[in-house]
């Protein structure tokens, strides 16, 4: 079969346009939906690790939270402990109060230092000078148990106990009291 | 021989060419390759569909987490700072040193011819925490530095059941001009000074050990 000239022109013709079709097709339509689906794709992938951080996070604040029944009664057992108001208005009374029930009468307390507990948020240490101008060693050492037993946010740092001049019974005894007390 | 004239020749011939036409195959056959690439087309559009519905879905997911993953993180934190404090709290109540227990230790050491005249001591709050107490006193005896001596080693001895690194010096020994009666002789008397440091940390008691052999569960 042989094409004529004007045969010959047409297909020349459709195949040029057959060309541009083509690469119209891939360029303007398929290219950008497969980068659409790439960047789809790609962008997913970013994604998942980030649900799954965010999901680990809410696991782990579901896991903390159920210990935090616990945290709080002992923290409220401890917020308990602690009368509200100024340290040097409850402690030195409650103090004099306490040795009193322990047969010893005259007590003095006094504020030594007042500091900030940074590892304790919340709470400041305060230092108290207790004198006991008067007391008798065993009712002393009596009053000292109960009193580390009684009061759990209490530490004595130091003591000192002399025997008196006077009374060879009787003992001057001194002593270093850390209280935690509320901010 | 027959002669057979076509006279249909020029009919057939056209017949012929315009089935064989090269155009109309070549617009069938672009046909089918526009058939083809439409197809393929609308199986990609349906794969990029998927691809951004699926990325929307996790996205949408991932939008309602957030606010809700921050706030896990604000309550968590605020959470382990409360739990953080409660264990320092325990720790500290639990590790407080006692000195009731000391008390009880000097007076169940010192003999009755040995009187305490100045008793102190203190106790530091870093780790490793170290006691210092400071015995001061009057020994009466035959022997009166003998007897200081005595109360010594029974201070290392009694404190060394409890503590460790236990040591206890004399920061003074002297003997004293003065007498007293004991059990009716009169008797020489020392005038002493003890000083006593040991480590005071309290030691967390051991793990229980798992018991072997135990009771098998009823399955």
């Amino acid at each position: 079969m042989k094409l004529n000239k004007d045969q010959t022109q047409k297909i020349a013709l459709g195949a040029l346009m057959m060309l541009g079709v083509v690469y119209s097709y891939f360029d303007f339509l398929l290219g950008p939906l497969q980068q659409a689906r790439e960047v789809a794709n790609k962008n997913l992938d970013g994604l998942e690790p980030q649900i799954a951080t965010a999901n680990g996070q809410i696991a782990s604040a579901k896991n903390v939270e159920a210990k935090a029944p616990e945290t709080t009664k002992l923290l409220g057992q401890v917020q308990g402990m602690i009368p509200e108001g100024s340290p040097v208005a409850w402690f030195p009374p409650k103090l004099s109060e306490f040795f009193k029930k322990h047969g010893i009468d005259k007590v003095n307390a006094r504020v030594i230092s007042d500091l900030l507990e940074k590892d304790y948020p919340g709470y400041r240490r305060v230092s108290w000078g207790i004198d006991i101008p008067k007391v008798d060693f065993l009712p002393f050492s009596a009053a000292i148990a109960a009193l580390e037993n009684d009061e759990p946010l209490l530490q004595i740092q130091s003591f000192e106990l002399e025997a008196g001049r006077d009374e060879a019974q009787m003992q001057r005894a001194t002593l270093v009291i850390n209280n935690l007390v509320r901010q | 021989m027959p002669l057979k004239i076509n006279l249909y020749h020029e009919v057939l011939l056209a017949k012929k060419q315009q089935q064989y036409d090269p155009l109309k195959i070549s617009l069938l056959g672009l046909i089918v390759v526009a058939i083809f690439l439409a197809g393929y087309y609308f199986v990609e559009l349906a794969k990029k569909r998927g691809a951004v519905s699926a990325y929307q879905a996790r996205q949408t997911e991932y939008e309602r987490l957030l606010p809700l993953a921050k706030e896990a993180k604000l309550l968590e934190e605020r959470l382990n700072k409360q739990i953080e404090l409660a264990d320092r709290l325990s720790k500290r109540i639990e590790e407080r040193f006692y000195w009731a227990p000391i008390f009880e230790q000097v007076t169940g050491t010192v003999p009755k011819n040995v009187q305490i005249t100045k008793l102190g001591a203190d106790v530091n709050q870093e780790t490793p925490r170290t006691c210092h107490i400071l015995v001061d006193g009057l020994a009466a005896g035959v022997e009166p530095r003998a007897v200081a001596e005595d109360v010594r080693t029974a201070l290392v001895e009694k404190f060394s059941k409890k503590f460790q690194n236990v040591t206890a010096t004399f920061k003074s020994l002297d003997d004293s001009n003065e007498t007293v009666v004991w059990e009716g002789k009169q008797m020489r008397t020392a005038v002493f000074s003890i000083n006593i440091a040991f480590n005071a940390t309290v030691e967390q008691a051991p793990a229980p050990v798992a018991r072997q052999g135990g009771r098998k569960p009823k399955s």
